[in-house]
């Protein structure tokens, strides 16, 4: 029964993954946070960070770990080539169509809509995470925010935005941080 | 990702030319998925046909795949750790500034007066999914949608 759901879930995201690598993040937020409850917030945000520091494509990377959570091993085969099967009809129906016709106007035009509305979804799953990192799941009032999250999104985004470190780099950096406070919480006692 | 593709095919094995590989770009953009595992099955398809995208498929997703197995149950091994988990709190922080900085990246393009319908749409998509609760598969269709019309309205200027 969790095959048929991992099947159908991801089959639903891998047709809808439209506009780059960061598009599946709304989908896979409202599939299996919302609607299945694979993932908690936390859980969800710790998939992103491993998608992001291991090598592969984030879609793939988030299936696999969403299906070997949910339905061990055969889980995340499952949920992977789930992904992976809408794409590559896509992909073959649009190849077919290439070759005949050697144009794809209506495809470009359905895209040009497509893409700016799914970086408002991006926008809004990346709230979510913000959220998250800041409050841990509590509500957003001032008084419970972590400070010191806070702080260090604002940090790496200035990085992010004048120096371009790059991804891994950016992500490990502030990991080190978190090790580094955690060392100076110890020695404090 | 898309010059060691480059690098490979066309120049060192010379399975296609240039020209061609930056029509099969378009048409991996155009689909949906990872984009690198669409440009590699369309080529699997230009060099031997269906088995050669089943081919091109699978050599690019499990690595991935597999890798990821490895990292998860090493994860799942060491998160209660103390300091492992500071870690992932430190790296989350990371993760929502790489967020923040591809909407940013991804947005700019559309902030431009001959493009302001698709601002439309990307604010619409936003309001209807942060504020509303809108279904994202909804959005996403519904923003397609919109995009066809937009494309029928700008032949429909042309012709007149």
């Amino acid at each position: 029964m969790i095959y048929l759901e991992l099947l159908y879930s991801f089959c639903l995201i891998g047709t809808l993954a439209f506009g780059g690598g960061y598009a599946v993040l709304p989908l896979i937020q409202q599939q299996c946070v919302e609607k299945f409850h694979w993932l908690t917030m936390t859980e969800f945000s710790d998939l992103l960070t491993l998608s992001q520091i291991t090598p592969g494509p984030i879609a793939i990377n988030a299936a696999t770990f969403v299906g070997i959570k949910v339905g061990g091993l055969p889980g995340s085969v499952i949920a992977s080539f789930a992904f992976m099967l809408p794409p590559f009809i896509f992909v073959s129906l649009l190849y077919a169509a290439y070759r005949k016709f050697g144009q794809l106007n209506k495809v470009q035009d359905a895209l040009s809509g497509l893409k700016p509305g799914v970086v408002g979804l991006i926008a809004v799953a990346g709230f979510g995470v913000i959220v998250e990192t800041v409050w841990g799941g509590g509500t957003a009032a001032p008084a419970s925010a972590d400070i010191f999250s806070a702080v260090l999104i604002l940090a790496a985004f200035f990085a992010l935005r004048k120096w371009k470190p790059g991804v891994i780099v950016t992500i490990l950096a502030c990991g080190a941080v978190g090790v580094l406070r955690e060392l100076l919480a110890e020695f404090m006692r | 990702m898309i010059p060691i593709l480059r690098e490979q095919f066309a120049e060192k094995l010379g399975w296609i030319d240039e020209d061609e590989l930056t029509e099969l770009m378009a048409i991996g953009q155009s689909s949906p998925g990872a984009m690198i595992v669409n440009i590699s099955v369309l080529m699997g398809y230009r060099v031997l046909g269906f088995w050669g995208a089943v081919c091109a498929l699978l050599g690019t997703s499990l690595p991935a795949i597999i890798l990821l197995i490895g990292a998860y149950y090493l994860y799942d091994f060491i998160r209660d750790n103390r300091f492992v988990s500071a870690a992932f709190r430190g790296m989350s922080a990371g993760v929502s500034a790489v967020i923040a900085d591809t909407v940013v990246t991804m947005a700019m393009p559309y902030l431009k007066r001959d493009q302001l319908l698709y601002a439309a749409i990307m604010a619409g998509a936003f309001v209807a999914a942060w504020f509303f609760g809108f279904n994202v598969a909804l959005v996403i269709v519904s923003c397609g949608i919109v995009g066809i019309l937009i494309g029928i309205m700008h032949d429909w200027k042309k012709k007149q």
